[in-house]
């Protein structure tokens, strides 16, 4: 373990290495602050670079790009309430009211502060139990995938903020979105009206976007003002107060402990772990009320969340040559160009590769760090733009982002349809976050039952004998009930009252 | 710093430019190229076509002269991609390295076809073919085919097999499978290679055909067991591993491929141009090597020679989507 340490803190500590650490890193955290650019583009687009670099300095690079954005990603989140990336959405909830209450330098510091903790203990947990946690990883079939996805839709029920039956309308919303597309069974198309751009499902990126960013612009259209003219950006005016800092401490583990085990899954993904980590806090939360009007735990938790579910999504990769996403596929790439095929005996073939790349892990997140501190003070300043600035350009750069993804303008189209409908929803007090919920739960939750079912040849019961999945549907079932229990319980003592 | 910083700005701005800029110059074809070529890519990058094209395209620029920008347009099976180079103007500025399932498969499984591979593009060469290897999960008892067929057959409806999606040349091989061997594995469709491989790697599912590269390693490694290569010949990466062939099984045949298409009714002297520049990159040895390595055979084949193998796959695929069953609309 030390040699091995020893060994990526030599690969990592190179000049060059550093420089391109640096170079990933800090356009990762633009990439990340930019709505509808995401990581995924912004690496595509480096990859033609990795050819005259050295493998292990290729893939600190583009790790870094996208490490980065997941730092960057909650900033427009909480300045403007357009989430940079998918995964960030759920920290609209609380990080722009307390933006709104004047204290966006103290939400953007928890952020930097609860991604950092995030990424470290998603680190460790690479470093430890990289070859544990891929066999865990391993062990999860589609009917443990279905019992995750279940548990994780009725526990984060509790982000619904409002009304129960509004959300649950728009979690319904969300599986519907969610059910376009090509069915995985039979290659049969579903609500696509004939359109080969639906033929694979509405892009996660276009709804994200669509809800929540072109939504909140429309609504922004008649003012004309900036956000707030004297917002303070010293240091002192950062510091979150103590009785905050002795607030966020455990959601930041505990967000960081579910990031590490969602992301170690190749199935799940960041923005799973983002939503888990809210609802957890939420419902550990002795004044649950709180949320959604700018409590720090529900910034803290979600951050430190998909902070560690990036650094934990390395672990199926690394350790067994099969990428969990997109991105990590072009990573592969960038070593694939390389001739190296990376597969499960990489770690103990080029330990160079995979302990450089864990290592240089640390020197990113400490430049995070360094580097996002005295960023906050610029990203507040940017409210002191007007928004008949501000606003068009942000439009731009989703519009772009959105289509550098597939080149297509269809998904460019879908993002100002999705617009319409999510300031429609605003109009009538529909939240948008249900609908993201769903619609990343629910397709991951009809395949893998779908397929557990094959392989069960339609015996549900066989389900139930696999000791993962038993456990976690009967804490679905038990949250369920509960869930069931308060509300009865609410409707009683208001009809008693009443 | 500034330096490194540059390079990725300078990346964005040149490929975002290129969009814009294929409207603006002329195309006669006399002093063709005279402006970057956008080579389309029409799944996700990191993908096997993405691979291909990147590894090709250093040399490929310096041939043509000018260079050939990779541009990933992913979605449909690869249908979506390669129907941008159909309909794209016939300029020779835009092509497409495209594969069996969206160049002929896709015709018999998938209703809105929006192109007929055959009439709506050109067909400029046959870059390389890569074999589908059947493996199992070492759980998996049966060491050979005829032991897995024969398990098969005494435990009627147990075993399942893996693929990327309905539809795909990995279902299509496993049905070809049931049908020629007269076994009843059943299918477990998902979205992609990636997770499918990965469950057959853990055992929830016992045994798949994928493209040999993306299964090397693993089978290298020892967590998949290679049992069979679906190509007419034994592949080099594999050279132990023997055909279904060889095996008794002569019919089914199921390999991967790619190649490069242009719009129909691109100049042909613009063709002949680009096709004496693919042959030149797929006949350098750093190039060669460098396809190799990703476990591919390759071809360089005349456009001739590469419509009619289109042509001959189209025919084949159909024949087996109807034997087998295996249709969806």
């Amino acid at each position: 373990m030390l040699d091995n340490v020893l060994l990526g803190l030599q690969t990592a500590f190179t000049l060059e290495n550093i420089m391109y650490c640096f170079g990933g890193v800090f356009l990762g955290t633009f990439i990340g602050v930019l709505p509808g650019i995401g990581s995924l583009a912004a690496v595509s687009m480096l990859l033609p670079l990795s050819f005259y670099l050295d493998p292990t300095t290729a893939l600190v690079m583009l790790a870094g790009v996208y490490y980065g954005a997941e730092y960057g990603g909650s900033t427009a989140s909480i300045l403007l309430n357009l989430p940079g990336t998918p995964s960030s959405a759920v920290t609209c909830l609380d990080g722009y009211p307390m933006a709104m209450a004047g204290r966006a330098g103290v939400a953007l510091f928890i952020t930097t502060i609860a991604s950092f903790v995030g990424g470290s203990i998603g680190i460790v947990m690479l470093m430890l139990f990289a070859p544990l946690l891929a066999s865990f990883a391993l062990s999860f079939g589609p009917s443990e995938y279905f019992a995750l996805m279940t548990l994780g839709l009725i526990a984060a029920a509790g982000v619904v903020q409002g009304s129960p039956l509004k959300g649950l309308a728009m979690v319904l919303l969300g599986l519907l979105l969610g059910a376009v597309g090509a069915d995985v069974n039979t290659g049969e198309t579903r609500l696509t009206f004939g359109l080969l751009g639906l033929y694979d499902g509405i892009s996660l990126v276009a709804l994200a976007m669509g809800l929540f960013g072109v939504a909140e612009i429309i609504s922004s259209i008649n003012t004309h003002k900036s956000a707030s003219k004297d917002m303070s950006v010293r240091l002192s005016s950062m510091m979150p107060s103590a009785e905050e800092r002795r607030k966020i401490g455990l959601p930041m583990l505990r967000g960081a402990g579910i990031g590490s085990f969602f992301g170690a899954l190749p199935g799940a993904g960041q923005s799973i772990a983002a939503f888990i980590g809210y609802a957890v806090e939420k419902r550990v939360s002795k004044d649950p009320s709180r949320f959604g009007k700018g409590a720090p735990e529900g910034i803290a938790s979600p951050e430190a969340a998909n902070n560690a579910a990036v650094q934990a999504a390395f672990i199926p990769t690394l350790t067994l040559g099969i990428p969990g996403s997109a991105t990590m596929a072009l990573m592969l790439g960038a070593l694939l160009i390389h001739g190296i095929t990376p597969g499960p005996g990489l770690i103990a073939e080029r330990p160079d590769i995979f302990w450089g790349l864990t290592m240089s892990f640390w020197i990113g997140n400490i430049i995070l760090l360094i580097l996002n501190i005295p960023l906050i003070g610029i990203w507040v300043s940017l409210l002191k733009i007007r928004y008949n600035y501000l606003y068009p350009t942000i439009l731009c750069l989703i519009c772009i982002g959105v289509y550098t993804l597939n080149y297509s303008l269809f998904e460019v189209g879908l993002v100002l349809v999705f617009g319409a409908l999510g300031y429609f929803m605003r109009l009538f007090g529909f939240e948008p976050a249900p609908v993201l919920i769903g619609f990343v739960l629910g397709p991951m939750l009809e395949e893998n039952l779908r397929r557990a079912m094959l392989l069960a040849r339609g015996d549900f019961m066989l389900l139930l004998e696999r000791p993962i999945t038993a456990v976690l549907l009967a804490i679905s079932a038990i949250l369920l009930i509960r869930i069931a229990v308060r509300i009865v319980g609410n409707a009683r003592r208001s009809s008693v009252s009443g | 710093m500034k330096h490194y910083l540059a390079l990725p700005v300078i990346a964005i701005f040149t490929s975002l430019a290129t969009l814009g800029s294929s409207a603006l110059a002329s195309s006669d074809g006399v002093n063709y190229p005279e402006k970057p070529i956008r080579l389309i890519v029409p799944f996700a990058p990191g993908g096997p076509n993405d691979t291909v094209a990147r590894l090709m395209t250093p040399k490929l620029s310096e041939e043509l002269g000018q260079p050939v920008v990779v541009e990933n347009r992913g979605g449909a099976g690869g249908v979506i991609g390669t129907d941008a180079v159909a309909k794209a103007e016939a300029d020779g500025y835009v092509i497409g390295i495209s594969s069996a399932g969206a160049l002929a498969i896709s015709k018999s499984v998938q209703d809105q076809m929006p192109y007929d591979t055959l009439t709506d593009l050109a067909p400029i060469t046959l870059i390389a073919t890569v074999p589908e290897l059947l493996v199992t999960s070492p759980d998996v008892e049966a060491q050979t085919l005829p032991e897995l067929i024969q398990w098969a057959k005494d435990n009627p409806g147990y075993l399942n097999y893996a693929s990327s999606g309905p539809g795909g040349m990995q279902h299509l091989a496993g049905e070809m499978l049931n049908y020629e061997a007269g076994i009843d594995t059943v299918h477990i469709p998902y979205r992609g290679a990636a997770p499918a491989v990965l469950d057959v790697v853990g055992g929830q599912v016992d045994m798949m055909f994928a493209d040999l590269p993306i299964l090397l390693s693993q089978v290298k490694e020892g967590a998949l067991r290679p049992i069979a290569v679906g190509s007419k010949t034994r592949s080099s990466a594999l050279p132990d591993i023997p055909t279904t062939a060889e095996m008794g099984l002569a019919n089914v045949v199921a390999e991967n491929w790619y190649g490069i298409v242009a719009p129909q009714g691109t100049p042909e002297a613009i063709l002949e141009t680009l096709h004496t520049a693919f042959y030149a990159t797929l006949t350098d040895p750093d190039v060669v090597a460098a396809l190799e390595l990703q476990g591919l055979e390759i071809i360089a084949s005349s456009p001739e020679a590469f419509s009619d193998y289109i042509a001959q796959e189209t025919q084949r695929w159909a024949d087996v989507v109807e034997a087998t069953g295996a249709i969806l609309q």
